[in-house]
């Protein structure tokens, strides 16, 4: 046991004095996330909008008004239509509009009015969501005019029949996206991290050849790779509780509404389950620059299945029973749910379940690889 | 060629050149010879253009290197081998395509490099393998293609950082014939340094460096005959009363023991007292012989290298601490251990002896549970290596090829990690490791990272580690490779002391032969097969009766000398600057030897019998049986 707590303070002080490790590891527990809850936004922003308005009116005005900031910005109306769809083929604007002559006069008339409206779909993402922004807007467009219409204010209680929209919004009331993306940014640098320090670790002794040293000595293969786990596990929460505590809930004030102690232990069940693919990694590599590449091939389909970024329920069933393989997937439910909903484990123990095995056979993967190495 | 004035480098606060002034004629073989840390890598680095210098004056081939497009012009014309075996190379590229790579990187005409491949093939004798991935060829042919590589574009400037270190005898004699040959055919310069002395012999003129500055700077003959003594081997019965002599009648000269020869550096002014002294007062020996200074008494003076204690290694006790019967290993198709069997008992010194790829690494891996045996069985303390058992592993120590303690930690912290590692903890840790850093002279470096430190220190750090928790049984692979005569001469004192004071049992392999006179036996190996097994003396002994008497004959051109009775049927080698051979009577020297390099023009300034050598065993093993 004394061997163990001995080369357990060995990784630490090698963790310690390795320049590079250290800036990554501060770098992607602290400015990432900071970077990812700030600087990514999922809504529409000032999206430049191009509008050739042939009529001139107040009708087409009050059209245009509805397309305001900060979701889209109006660039100088272009003199004709061509132009328009150029700076949307260029990729200057993502919206064109053209509102006909006679557009005021034709509503005026009681005659449905047409707005030509293009919209850049090459972003699919950004694409529907300015057509569905558009689709509101315009909603609210002819909602007005049927008040105009029958001289009502907006305050009165229309005299037809409608459902009223009124959304409340649980867990993010305020739907502020750097909660979700600073979350789920810190969920993937510790998968990064997770996986890649104990290879890092492991394939390090083979490189410098220090596992001979090791293998001669009275120790047991448990005995070498259980203090690596140790360290990593130790890294791993303090590099979450330092983002947790100074990013999240300092810098960017989110909430930690479950037991910060279930949150913890949490971590440590994440980084063992971890650890297990990162010993399997240092198996089948010789040096460190071998392991960031098999890492950062593991990283991405492990970020795809994880349903930060993609919803479960739109993926093909095939891919959603592979979800529930990866760990990440798991994770992000059960840290969302610790962070945002409070919730204990009597409301998340399948997934804690399912993390917990998925761990023990990655770990215990892990484990048969490099005791075979060493063997 | 070469122009260096004050020139200065410092790596933050360590002064890694000093002052450093040298003149490298067109045309010379150029050595620089030097304790680790001494500067010569950085002053090679400098001139090849890859460091640039902070002060001073820098001139290659005409042109003042003083800034990063200068550094370029001279690129073209220069060849650079770094220190590390082929690590210039691509390890999965073939003899062949590595070359090519070269060829192409320097932009060699195809038709060009294609003759050229073809000669320097042929002069390494690389040929036959030139379809071998490079990872897969001995260390001496992996040195050797190093070195073509460097010279496929007809360099006028070759430089070469210890070309020759972790390359077994033989190979390295061949690859100094090789760039003795280019030199002299195609006049280029080449500025090498290597950590042997017989090395550096050799060579057209000699830098020694010492922290950072030259000392001096000149032929090696010039520079030995100015050395104020000679040197005189003195075989000795019983090494501690003579030690105790010397200490009463001769106190201040430099002395070291190889077994039972004495080296002894006796100043020129009192050679004469001094042999008076001997026919009258010393202890027995058996014998006299005297030699001029070499470069290693320089080097040994300029370190201030002294007197050491002289350790007589007591006889081996009866156990067996290593037994290996029929060993096996193969690799593939590949048998590196072939069917060994040897042992070793408890307080015994046993050298292990081969060309590269000899299998010796393999056998001490097999030995210390590193590496399972294909067949054969070896016990190790008396229990099965089989089993691997942590018993086992808690009696023996082992110090790998290769540096493998962690760089990122002190000397201390990698100590005490490998104190607590075997189970030392508290008192009884404080106390070994105050022990090992006393005993190994690291105490003052304790507190500095272990990838600091110079080669010759951190092997002594290596062997420290290896010894914290007091094992009866050391493995040691090329424990001093790369290591400098001081430092060398330091580390076998400390394991002749361990053998001496507390009957650890050793298995050393090595490619200084000098070294394998201070074992009890010496196992020779060679293709995976043993080959000798025996103790120096016995084999020297062998050798004289199978070959006769080693005549060394002093001459300005050892090569030519070599070239000249080997075309005679001679069975002649270089050996540090002198070409020996072997005669019957001293009557085959005078009137054949002679006259053979007289009717050539080659002049002997002197010559006489001497008792064979380790080394020469060892050639004539390992070449005879070839």
């Amino acid at each position: 046991m004394r061997a163990v707590w001995a080369l357990f303070l060995k990784e630490l002080r090698v963790l310690g004095r390795d320049p590079f490790l250290l800036v990554a590891v501060l770098w992607f527990f602290t400015a990432e996330i900071y970077v990812a809850g700030t600087g990514i936004r999922l809504e529409l922003h000032q999206a430049p909008m191009a509008v050739v308005d042939e009529d001139h009116s107040l009708a087409s005005r009050q059209w245009q008004a509805g397309f305001h900031e900060p979701w889209f910005r109006r660039l100088p109306p272009p003199p004709a239509m061509a132009l328009a769809l150029k700076l949307v083929e260029t990729g200057r604007a993502m919206l064109a509009a053209d509102i006909p002559p006679r557009f005021s006069e034709r509503i005026e008339r009681g005659q449905p009015a047409s707005i030509q409206l293009f919209l850049d779909g090459a972003n699919v993402t950004l694409g529907s969501l300015a057509a569905s922004y558009a689709q509101m807007i315009h909603a609210r467009f002819n909602e007005q005019l049927l008040y105009d219409r029958l001289h009502l204010s907006r305050d009165q209680a229309p005299p037809f029949p409608h459902v009223e929209n009124r959304l409340r919004l649980l867990f993010n009331q305020a739907n502020r996206d750097s909660w979700f993306m600073a979350a789920s940014e810190l969920f993937a640098v510790m998968t990064l991290i997770g996986m890649l320090l104990p290879a890092a670790l492991a394939v390090r002794e083979k490189e410098r050849g220090t596992i001979e040293q090791l293998l001669v000595a009275p120790l047991t293969p448990t005995r070498i790779m259980l203090p690596k786990l140790l360290a990593v596990m130790l890294v791993m929460v303090a590099g979450f509780s330092l983002s947790l505590w100074l990013i999240m809930h300092g810098l960017l004030g989110v909430p930690v509404r479950g037991s910060p102690w279930l949150l913890y232990a949490m971590v440590a069940l994440y980084a063992f389950s971890l650890s297990g693919l990162g010993l399997f990694v240092a198996t089948i590599t010789r040096n460190v620059g071998q392991v960031m590449l098999v890492v950062f091939m593991l990283m991405l389909p492990m970020l795809l299945l994880s349903g930060a970024w993609t919803p479960p329920e739109s993926m093909p069933s095939w891919e959603q029973a592979l979800m529930h393989l990866a760990p990440l997937y798991h994770f992000n439910i059960i840290g969302n749910g610790i962070l945002f909903k409070g919730s204990d484990l009597a409301l998340l123990w399948p997934n804690v379940l399912q993390l917990a095995a998925i761990g023990l056979g990655l770990f215990l993967l892990g484990a048969w690889r490099f005791r075979k190495m060493l063997a | 060629m070469i122009r260096l004035e004050g020139v200065h480098k410092r790596y933050g606060r360590t002064v890694a050149l000093e002052d450093v002034s040298l003149e490298v004629p067109r045309g010379q073989l150029f050595g620089l010879i030097g304790p680790d840390g001494a500067g010569k890598s950085t002053l090679m680095h400098i001139v090849a253009g890859v460091l640039a210098q902070d002060a001073g004056t820098v001139v290659v081939n005409g042109v003042h290197v003083d800034s990063e497009r200068s550094a370029e012009r001279i690129k073209s014309s220069l060849g650079l081998m770094p220190q590390g075996l082929g690590l210039n190379l691509y390890p999965t590229l073939s003899v062949e395509e590595n070359l090519d790579f070269f060829a192409g990187l320097r932009n060699v005409p195809k038709a060009v490099a294609r003759q050229r491949k073809t000669q320097l093939l042929q002069m390494t004798g690389l040929t036959p393998f030139r379809d071998r991935a490079m990872q897969h060829l001995s260390g001496g042919m992996q040195q050797k293609l190093g070195l073509i590589c460097a010279l496929i574009h007809e360099p006028e400037l070759v430089i070469l950082d210890e070309p020759t270190t972790g390359v077994d005898p033989l190979s390295r004699r061949s690859f100094w014939r090789l760039l003795a040959q280019l030199v002299e055919e195609r006049g280029m310069t080449a500025l090498v340094s290597t950590a042997y002395m017989d090395e550096a012999a050799l060579f057209d003129q000699v830098a020694l460096m010492q922290r950072g500055r030259v000392l001096s700077v000149g032929a090696p003959q010039a520079l030995t005959d100015r050395l104020p003594f000679e040197q005189a081997i003195i075989r000795v019965r019983n090494p501690e009363s003579w030690q105790t002599a010397l200490a009463e009648h001769w106190p201040d000269w430099t002395r070291w023991f190889e077994g039972h020869h004495l080296h002894l550096q006796v100043p020129k002014a009192q050679r004469a007292a001094f042999e008076a002294w001997i026919k009258s007062d010393a202890p027995s020996m058996e014998g006299i012989w005297w030699q001029p200074a070499d470069l290693e008494g320089l080097f040994l003076q300029a370190q201030q290298v002294h007197k050491e204690t002289v350790i007589d290694l007591p006889p081996p006790r009866a156990e067996r601490a290593i037994v290996a019967e029929n060993l096996t290993r193969r690799f593939g198709r590949f048998t590196a251990v072939d069917e060994v069997s040897l042992d070793v008992h408890a307080g015994e010194i046993v050298g292990l002896l081969g060309a590269n790829g000899a299998g010796k690494s393999t056998l001490m891996r097999m030995l210390t549970g590193l590496l399972p045996p294909t067949s054969g069985t070896a016990e190790v303390a008396g229990v099965s290596i089989r089993g691997n058992s942590l018993a086992v592993r808690r009696r023996i120590g082992y110090m790998a090829q290769r540096f493998s303690l962690y760089e990122e930690l002190t000397v201390r912290e990698n100590l005490r990690l490998f104190g607590r590692i075997y189970g030392l903890w508290g008192g009884r840790l404080r106390e070994r490791l105050d022990w090992a850093l006393n005993w190994s002279g690291l105490d003052s470096v304790a507190d500095s990272r272990a990838g600091a430190l110079p080669l010759g220190q951190r092997q002594r750090l290596a062997l420290s580690a290896a010894l914290l928790h007091g094992p009866s049984i050391l493995f040691l692979d090329e424990p001093t490779s790369g290591v400098d005569p001081a430092g060398r001469r330091h580390f076998w004192s400390l394991l002749r002391q361990l053998c001496h004071d507390e009957g650890v049992a050793m298995l050393v392999s090595t490619h200084a032969m000098n070294e394998a006179e201070n074992c009890h036996r010496v196992v020779m190996m060679r293709q995976g097969h043993k080959i000798a097994d025996a103790p120096p003396d016995v084999l020297k002994q062998q050798l004289r009766e199978r070959r006769g008497e080693l005549a060394t004959l002093q001459v300005d051109r050892p090569w030519q000398a070599e070239r000249v009775l080997l075309d005679a049927g001679l069975d002649a080698f270089v050996q540090g600057r002198q070409v020996a051979l072997f005669v019957h009577g001293e009557a085959e020297v005078s009137g054949r030897v002679l006259p053979l390099l007289r009717q050539e023009g080659l002049e002997v300034r002197g010559w006489q019998l001497m008792p064979p050598t380790m080394e020469a065993v060892f050639v004539s093993l390992i070449e005879g049986v070839a």
